[in-house]
């Protein structure tokens, strides 16, 4: 793994360093290549002065040259750049990440102590409007769950948290496979059901494709027929001015890091955040616990299907053969985990009928805890039980619960008052 | 066994109708409806002494619909489609009331109808020898194939022609009023238009009457009671832009919006707007009329109706030559042309700063946010395409640049003319918003440059006593005394908040500096962290306990930072700082209690389990936070010398009063209750004394925080006063509400 460390202030990038090595070596090691980039020597200052320079080369037609942030698996820039030696307005993360990622063929792009914040109880996806891949605090770097997807079950692992090891080799999948697709239509690219268009939620609709009315009945048919290279001239995420993405859109290498990125951010925030469109094997378990059958007592089961990859992931082989197999969307580049068309399988009535079969009773009373990523059950010191909140969105299934560890701090704290 | 048939009297039909309809306006309205609902884009009514006549282009009905829908009773087909059929109108008529409406309303009709691709009929029904006792099924109605020269409303060879005669009530401006009230709602604002494709040209309806007097005015009443209800007013015009390249616009907002009083803004400005010196346009104008879509509207319109009709017809449409071209601002098939001004993309991207405006009209906060939505706004922009060809080329424009329609007859070519046409008036609307901001913030600074009531009172004294000689004495002595009385009572109001305000304003700084400093806290905590992990470290290569210790001293002293952060939590979140829906009681104080606690050391807290699902009013958690923490901040003080330090909150539901009782095993409160709700609420009212031992321990002591904890409660409509102490405790403060 190649990483580039980008700070203001030289003495934190040894800090920084240290944190992300403990947690790289804590969730396995491997090889691992630390390059700092800080304001000695100018450096970070003129590696952003080149980056902008390209940028208006790129606008204006002509071709940009190679960045300082080129061929990195990991850029790791802290938000906070208001010290570097550099012109006109004070510089964040949040102003050159769209750039990094427009102009570099650095992968993935995380943002460092833009909030206070370490865990979303708003949006379920971190912090919901960084333009990074990732936004974290840096102490998150040192924790093992960022590196692996597994869960110990007490440490602090948010369940929206991508991989960061895996992360940037599925970007590059993303990239290559998206080169000849361009101009598809994103959806069934993307392996959704023909149906799915008309599902998807008033928010995940918007963030696809602002232009797109609601509630008119040929809203699903745009959605549908959305390209990746439409989406791009559309979408203000990572290039906000219109005119800019217009100039860019005819340079297809641009358009595709660009896209990879924020159609991987809106599956995460829009489609795998509220579990309506797509549910995983968590949130499915917590809606029909029946369907581990004999193993439904047991927590351990509940928790080995939340990391189980293969079908028929620790359920009940008759069920999942009968009802859940032909509705499975298998893990890949773009969503990492195994997920089932959720629309589909409630629509299935004797599915439905099964809650009734097999009594609910024998299940243990286990939660889903996000702050984890595991099931966790109500009782040991002090009765602990999880903390209920309300997340934000429409969907019906917007109760969650979080264990709640100490020295971590939840926010905003209302959803727990909802 | 042998069987029987049911059969229907005749007159159901009339019952039927006087039931279901009831006023004549809304008889006719439902046969207006089915021209809509029919597609039609145009209906004519026309009133005689004796007869209306109600003629359409819609699809028209062939024999066999005729007899299916028109000749029986009941036929629903609009509940199973729910659309028209060509232009996907939502329907509008009722289950099949058209028929009822026409023998509710004349005693004799007769219908002409053709559809396309089959013959018409015509058939005449005559209600009056419809004989009650009469069977229902065996009233025969004539008809005969249609004659192939009539034809429908705008000439055409579809639609529907249904005239009344021998009508049963008379039709005055009264019943006109009533009729135009109740079809505004389909009608087109842009009146009859050009047809294009296949999309909606709107609904058109004429009203001819000689016999009422300004029968046609009457009628419209209704639809521009609509527009009447416009906020602010954009106007602009360009005259000559090839040759003078100046461009004016004007927006005039209402009293009452933004601000209190009425405002025009005008200005003049050079095209083209992007740089450069060719203008391409040459001779524009438009008008844009913004509404607000909240609170209450003028001459008895509902909010969701102008809301409803504004979703419809509402945005900036495009006019050439007085012809409308649809594709702009026009209905929802069309998305690009629907926005063609970029304002639903740039809410949903909620952007800030106009890039078209200048930087002297930067208004200090983010005025684009005021951008109006193209559901919220009507307008007209008018330009003539053959005008524009003949500047264009009197000007050695090069062909191609100047605007021109498109092959497809629905809009302009997209070139430098018509981006500098859709930049101005873009310009406008961001010039509006930019106004807007501005007429809010000056209207705040208006109320604070306010002069305070005692000098406005002081000055009617200062006249009463110039008047004296004018005045009876008995009359100046009592109008002084009262007068002067209330100049004292307004300057000890004022001297009070005064006080307050002294207090407040850097108590208010201090908070600000203090959540500024929280941020500063992670960093210090990032530095404690770094010691004790090297000390960490030490302890383990010399295998010294001492420093172990040490390393775990500095992680609890890192820990206990990290919930003073937590104590301003709310404060530093949106979310948390919105009042957007009702709060569990519950859940709040258990994240208050949560937060306190490493501030609060050796307190213990009970939270009652009952009415788990009891929730405050509307209010943010920072409202209701601040409640309980100065409440929980006056138990601490109380607490201090107690041996007991207990602090209770007791949810409460009774009917639909429901409460929130905080309890404390601390000194009480030194007066009686009546006193302390009397006096202790009030600003700088303090009853307990902190033994100066204690003092360098106590919260607070300014004597605000109950007043703040009464301030925020009223806002929110509940009331919070002392009661009578649960049994055990001293004191007991209770918030209550009416859920």
């Amino acid at each position: 793994m190649k990483v580039l460390l980008c700070d203001d202030k030289e003495q934190e990038l040894p800090r920084r360093a240290d944190l992300l090595r403990k947690g790289w070596e804590a969730s396995g090691g491997g090889d691992l290549h630390i390059t700092e980039l800080g304001p000695k020597g100018n450096a970070l200052a003129g590696a952003l002065q080149a980056l902008f320079s390209s940028a208006t080369d790129a606008v204006g037609g002509k071709a940009p040259g190679k960045t300082t942030f080129d061929d990195y698996d990991l850029v790791v820039i802290d938000n906070n750049l208001s010290e570097l030696e550099l012109q006109g307005a004070r510089h964040t993360a949040e102003t050159i990440c769209g750039w990094v990622r427009a102009l570099s063929s650095s992968r993935y792009i995380v943002a460092l102590d833009r909030s206070l914040v370490d865990f979303d109880l708003e949006y379920l996806v971190g912090d919901p409007t960084s333009l990074a891949d990732l936004s974290i605090r840096s102490e998150h770097l040192a924790l093992s769950g960022l590196w692996q997807r597994a869960s110990t079950g007490a440490e602090f692992r948010p369940s929206y948290w991508p991989d960061l090891r895996e992360s940037p080799v599925r970007r590059k999948h993303q990239i290559e496979k998206l080169k000849a697709a361009l101009d598809k239509p994103i959806l069934s690219f993307l392996d959704f059901p023909a149906e799915a268009a008309s599902k998807l939620s008033r928010a995940a609709i918007a963030t696809l494709s602002p232009k797109v009315e609601l509630p008119d009945e040929d809203h699903a048919k745009q959605i549908e027929n959305l390209t990746f290279r439409s989406y791009f001239v559309e979408a203000a995420r990572s290039i906000p001015a219109p005119s800019d993405r217009e100039a860019l859109a005819a340079r297809d290498d641009i358009v595709i890091r660009v896209v990879a990125s924020e159609i991987e951010a809106w599956l995460r925030r829009e489609i795998l955040a509220p579990q309506d469109v797509l549910v995983d094997l968590p949130h499915l378990l917590d809606r029909m616990p029946f369907l581990l059958a004999e193993g439904a007592p047991e927590l351990a089961r509940w928790n080995a299907a939340v990391t189980s990859v293969a079908a028929p992931f620790g359920l009940n082989t008759t069920l999942y053969d009968d009802h859940l197999a032909k509705w499975l969307r298998p893990g890949d580049d773009w969503i990492a985990r195994p997920t089932f068309w959720w629309p589909s399988v409630a629509a299935d009535e004797k599915l439905s009928e099964a809650y009734f079969d097999i009594p609910d009773t024998t299940a243990g009373d286990y939660y889903y805890c996000e702050d984890v990523s595991a099931f966790v059950g109500v009782g040991g010191k002090d009765d602990a039980q999880p903390s209920e909140f309300s997340m934000r969105s429409d969907t019906p299934w917007n109760r969650r619960y979080v264990v709640r560890l100490e020295h971590y701090a939840y926010a905003p704290r209302s959803q727990f008052a909802l | 066994m042998k069987t029987i048939k049911f059969s229907v009297d005749a007159s159901l039909l009339q019952e039927l109708g006087e039931r279901l309809i009831g006023q004549p306006h809304i008889a006719l309205a439902e046969m207006v409806k089915n021209s809509y609902d029919a597609d039609a884009t145009v209906c004519t009514l026309t009133f005689a002494s004796d007869s209306i006549e109600i003629v359409d282009n819609g699809h028209g009905m062939a024999f066999d619909d005729f007899k299916r829908f028109w000749m029986r009773v009941g036929t629903t087909h609009k509940v199973d489609e729910r659309r028209s059929r060509k232009y996907k109108r939502p329907f509008t008529g009722s289950k099949g009331l058209g028929r009822l409406a026409a023998q509710f309303l004349a005693d004799e009709m007769t219908i002409e109808t053709r559809p396309v691709d089959a013959r018409g009929i015509e058939a005449n029904l005559n209600w009056a020898k419809v004989a009650r006792g009469r069977d229902l099924i065996s009233v025969e109605v004539p008809w005969s194939p249609l004659a192939q020269s009539a034809t429908f409303a705008d000439g055409s060879k579809v639609g529907t022609r249904i005239v009344l005669r021998r009508l049963k009530g008379e039709w005055t401006s009264t019943e006109l009023r009533a009729l135009g009230n109740e079809l505004w709602r389909l009608r087109s604002p842009f009146g009859r238009e050009t047809q294009v494709g296949s999309r909606d040209p709107g609904f058109s309806i004429e009203v001819d009457a000689p016999e009422v007097a300004d029968a046609r005015k009457t009628f419209d009443a209704g639809l521009e009671r609509v527009f009447s209800n416009w906020r602010a007013r954009i106007t602009g015009s360009i005259e000559s832009g090839m040759t003078e390249r100046v461009a004016t616009v004007s927006v005039e907002f209402k009293a009452g919006y933004g601000a209190s009083r009425a405002q025009t803004f005008s200005q003049s400005f050079k095209l083209p707007l992007r740089g450069g010196k060719i203008v391409n346009l040459d001779k524009v104008k438009f008008q844009i009329l913004v509404f607000n879509l909240k609170g209450r509207q003028t001459a008895g319109l509902q909010v969701g109706e102008l809301r409803e009709y504004l979703e419809e017809y509402g945005n900036v449409a495009l006019y050439d030559g007085g012809f409308r071209l649809p594709y702009y601002g026009s209905g929802r098939n069309d998305v690009t042309g629907q926005d063609w001004l970029g304002l639903a993309a740039d809410q949903g991207r909620r952007i800030t700063v106009s890039e078209l405006l200048p930087a002297k009209l930067r208004v200090a906060d983010r005025y684009m946010l005021d951008l109006p939505a193209p559901g919220r706004i009507f307008g007209a922009v008018e330009v003539d395409t053959g005008h524009e060809r003949q500047a264009g080329e009197a000007n050695a424009r090069a062909p191609g640049s100047w605007l021109e329609i498109q092959p497809g007859r629905d809009r302009l070519r997209d070139n430098p003319a018509f981006q500098q046409l859709r930049d101005f008036v873009r310009y406008s609307v961001d010039f509006y918003a930019n106004r807007y901001r501005y007429r809010t913030e000056s209207q705040a600074e208006l109320m604070r440059d306010k002069e305070p009531p005692s000098a406005k009172q002081n000055r009617a004294l200062e006249t009463i006593q110039r008047h004296a000689a004018q005045m009876p004495p008995v009359v100046f002595k009592t109008i002084t005394r009262e007068v002067s009385e209330a100049v004292d009572a307004s300057r000890r109001q004022e001297e009070n908040l005064d006080r307050r305000a002294a207090l407040l304003a850097p108590l208010a700084s201090a908070g600000m500096l203090a959540l500024s400093l929280n941020h500063e806290l992670v960093r210090e905590s990032r530095i404690l962290n770094q010691l004790a992990r090297a000390i960490r470290e030490l302890s383990q290569s010399f295998e010294d306990e001492r420093l172990a210790k040490l390393a775990e001293q500095l992680t609890d002293v890192r820990h206990r930072l990290r919930s003073i952060q937590d104590v301003f939590g709310p404060l530093l979140e949106d979310r948390d700082l919105q009042a957007g829906e009702r709060l569990k009681v519950r859940a709040v104080v258990l994240e208050l209690t949560r937060a306190m606690r490493p501030l609060l050391p050796g307190v213990e807290f009970l939270v009652s389990k009952d009415e788990d699902d009891l929730r405050f009013p509307l209010g943010s958690l920072a409202e209701w936070n601040a409640i309980i923490q100065n409440a929980l901040t006056n138990a601490w003080d109380a607490m201090l010398s107690s041996q007991e330090r207990k602090v209770h909150f007791l949810l409460a539901q009774k009917g639909r009063q429901a409460s929130l009782t905080v309890s404390d095993t601390g000194v009480g409160l030194g007066v009686g209750i009546d006193e302390a709700n009397r006096r202790f609420f009030e600003p700088f009212e303090r009853e307990m004394k902190t033994d100066a031992g204690r003092r360098s321990i106590a919260f607070g002591g300014q004597g605000l925080g109950l007043s703040i904890v009464r301030m925020i409660a009223t806002r929110r409509s509940a009331e919070v006063a002392f009661v009578d102490p649960l049994d055990g405790y001293s004191t007991s403060l209770q918030i209550s509400w009416r859920s």
